[in-house]
């Protein structure tokens, strides 16, 4: 147990009868930076939401440094941002920060320079903090989720798809920012965009069907770097051969 | 006429549902429904001619329970709202869409049955004068103009001339039966006229962030509870507690000063359920605080999430507090000008700590969202309906009782030992589960 910040141990979760994860286990180490990837509705962000205690597990336990990880003391130590049906429209995205820091530490843990300068970096001088999030695009709903979820220096960070809807230049500040960030804290992080995926983590985590069909190192996975993450990630997912025939079906 | 015709076309189009076997088997029911009503209509005639003295009594009853079916029909999800093909796109008055909205609306199996009632009811019943048709008409259009308010949240610009119709109404309504009707008509006026002023405080608190800019019309606030909620987690605690106390208060006191002047005789007896309901936080739980995680749930749920229990009991009564204490004051200011009695300032301090309870916990057992633009009462979500029924009825209760010390205290004690038990039991116990829950129904 010692090193692990988060331990799944047989997470199952069933919607209505239908299983959308069976039987998950892995654990993450601090300091790691796991990839969670697969395809749509593989379970990927039901599994990041147990995760957080968002949603109730079926059977399993989820523990946080050895601990069940429903405690005050995790989820301030972590910050998420899964969809942008978690941030209040309402209020801008100075406001926003701002709240949550209040909550966060009753306003102690960071100034409103600090937060200015983290809504900053993200948005590039575009005239965000005192617009109401409601008013916000979608690139820019998902900056100011990822602005609120590093407003606790959270020790784990959670992040649902980060680069869909961002623009490139957005993109690659992320970059930037959690290639940085993974040397000193843990990430975990759901994904679409294997470029990016390839260039921030350590570890994979592939899941099919409600299952994890893979869990180790992005070495191993690309036998050390031989293949690229998305012919391997294919390989594992699509091993039949090419959709050639079903192509020119539906195009005739 | 010819858009009548073709209104009346589409509604029996859409009543047979193309001739299906649903189609018919409607018919009959309706038929058989026609039937019920006639027949009911004509027991009613009867038994009002029999009655004596009671007859304006029942039917009082009669034009109360109309108008509770047509709030009640607002509600069904089938109900057809503002049709929007009505509003934005025919460059018409606003006083010609609203006819043609009337002509749409009332073209309905509910109003043509009710229509029926009230002539069968004309033909057989002799105290059921033409005077009182026209007023139980009257009555029905009230009610039918206020659930059409409550549902077109949106239309914000019809609000005026909705209430323009109303109040009129309400004034016909008062000069015909004063003295009966004058109970009922006020507080509904009065209604009439916080929704204006809703719409003007909703469009301002909508359009305005933390900087006193304007924001881009249409994003931020979605609902007028949440302008006020997100004027809290602004800490602009003093105006926005200002607002809603003039908002829920001002108004309905002055009503039920001018009621009172008016009726002092039936202070205690008829006015007493007025009374419990405007002099007590029943419009401030009903409207902000049952169903409070609804009106901002990313922002509850988050507070939920990162709390304990206790704490999140603490922030809420934080908030409760504010909003109450000026509330609190303007109502006792009331109470005291009317009666000098030691029962209303305990009822009043009661009244606010229980409602303060029972709104906790309502809106944290059961939270729903709330996604429309004026949800006034917030009738739309089961959780608040629950919430202002069982509000309303124990605040009546308590104010009933207050005339027993004795009573008084055992049903206070006894609300304790609950609210004692819910927190012990279902709400801390249970907090994780409650969070989770919390999440997965409001986000």
């Amino acid at each position: 147990m010692e090193g692990h910040i988060i331990s799944m141990q047989g997470i199952t979760k069933r919607f209505n009868g239908k299983t959308a994860l069976d039987k998950v286990q892995f654990t993450i180490e601090k300091g790691d930076s796991v990839a969670v990837l697969g395809r749509n509705g593989a379970g990927k962000t039901t599994l990041l939401r147990i995760l957080l205690g968002l949603l109730q597990q079926t059977e399993g336990t989820v523990l946080y440094e050895g601990q069940p990880q429903l405690t005050l003391a995790f989820r301030k130590k972590t910050g998420f941002y899964i969809g942008k049906e978690y941030l209040p429209e309402e209020l801008s995205g100075m406001e926003y920060l701002q709240f949550l820091n209040h909550l966060y530490n009753g306003g102690r843990l960071r100034s409103d320079e600090e937060l200015r300068g983290l809504m900053d970096y993200f948005f590039e001088g575009a005239d965000a903090a005192g617009k109401a999030i409601g008013a916000y695009s979608f690139g820019m709903m998902q900056k100011a989720g990822i602005c609120g979820a590093l407003v606790n220096q959270p020790e784990l960070l959670v992040l649902d798809e980060p680069f869909s809807g961002l623009d490139a230049f957005s993109c690659k500040k992320l970059l930037a920012f959690l290639q940085q960030y993974k040397q000193q804290r843990t990430l975990l992080l759901s994904s679409h965009d294997l470029s990016f995926v390839e260039k921030i983590c350590n570890k994979l985590l592939v899941i099919d069907a409600g299952k994890v069909c893979y869990y180790n190192t992005m070495e191993d996975f690309t036998v050390n770097g031989r293949n690229s993450l998305e012919e391997s990630l294919f390989r594992l997912l699509y091993p039949q051969e090419s959709d050639n025939e079903k192509i020119s079906w539906l195009i005739e | 006429m010819r858009f009548l015709l073709f209104i009346t076309r589409l509604k029996c189009r859409a009543f047979l549902q193309n001739g299906g076997a649903d189609g018919w088997m409607r018919v009959l029911f309706s038929l058989l429904m026609l039937l019920v009503v006639v027949f009911y209509a004509i027991g009613t005639g009867y038994l009002l001619n029999y009655l004596g003295g009671a007859q304006q009594v029942l039917i009082f009853g009669i034009n109360c329970t109309a108008a509770a079916f047509t709030l009640l029909k607002g509600y069904f999800p089938n109900n057809t709202p503002f049709r929007s093909i009505f509003l934005p796109v025919h460059p018409l008055p606003a006083w010609r869409k609203m006819g043609l909205q009337l002509v749409y609306d009332l073209l309905t199996p509910f109003y043509l049955l009710v229509v029926i009632f009230y002539l069968v009811l004309l033909l057989t019943a002799d105290a059921f004068t033409p005077a009182a048709l026209l007023n139980s008409l009257l009555y029905l259009g009230m009610f039918y103009l206020l659930e059409r308010i409550l549902k077109m949240q949106q239309a914000s610009r019809f609000m005026p001339l909705l209430t323009v119709c109303s109040l009129a109404i309400a004034a016909g309504g008062a000069y015909l039966q004063w003295r009966a009707m004058f109970s009922i008509y006020a507080p509904v006026a009065g209604v009439l006229l916080l929704m204006v002023v809703y719409s003007l405080v909703y469009r301002q608190a909508a359009r305005t962030s933390l900087t006193g800019r304007r924001l881009v019309h249409g994003a931020g606030v979605q609902t007028v509870a949440a302008a006020f909620w997100a004027a809290v987690i602004r800490r602009k605690p003093v105006r926005t507690a200002l607002v809603i106390g003039v908002v829920f208060k001002l108004i309905f006191c002055a009503l039920i000063l001018f009621t009172l002047q008016r009726n002092r005789a039936r202070f205690d007896t008829d006015l007493n359920v007025l009374l419990a309901i405007f002099c007590s936080p029943l419009m401030l739980c009903t409207y902000l605080v049952n169903n409070l995680p609804g009106y901002m749930p990313q922002v509850f749920s988050k507070t939920a999430y990162l709390a304990t229990p206790g704490a999140l009991f603490k922030r809420f009564l934080r908030v409760y507090v504010r909003f109450a204490v000026p509330d609190m004051l303007l109502a006792l200011g009331v109470l005291l000008a009317v009666e000098t009695s030691f029962r209303y300032p305990l009822f009043l301090l009661f009244a606010y700590i229980n409602a303060a309870i029972l709104g906790f916990f309502i809106s944290v057992l059961a939270p729903k969202k709330v996604t429309k633009g004026l949800d006034f009462t917030s009738f739309r979500t089961n959780t608040s309906i629950a919430g202002n029924l069982i509000t309303g009825l124990f605040i009546y209760a308590l104010f009933y009782f207050s005339r027993s010390p004795g009573w008084f205290f055992v049903i206070e004690t006894a609300f304790l030992i609950i609210a004692l038990l819910v927190y012990h039991f279902s709400y801390k116990k249970d907090y994780d589960h409650l969070v989770r829950s919390m999440t997965a129904k409001i986000i």
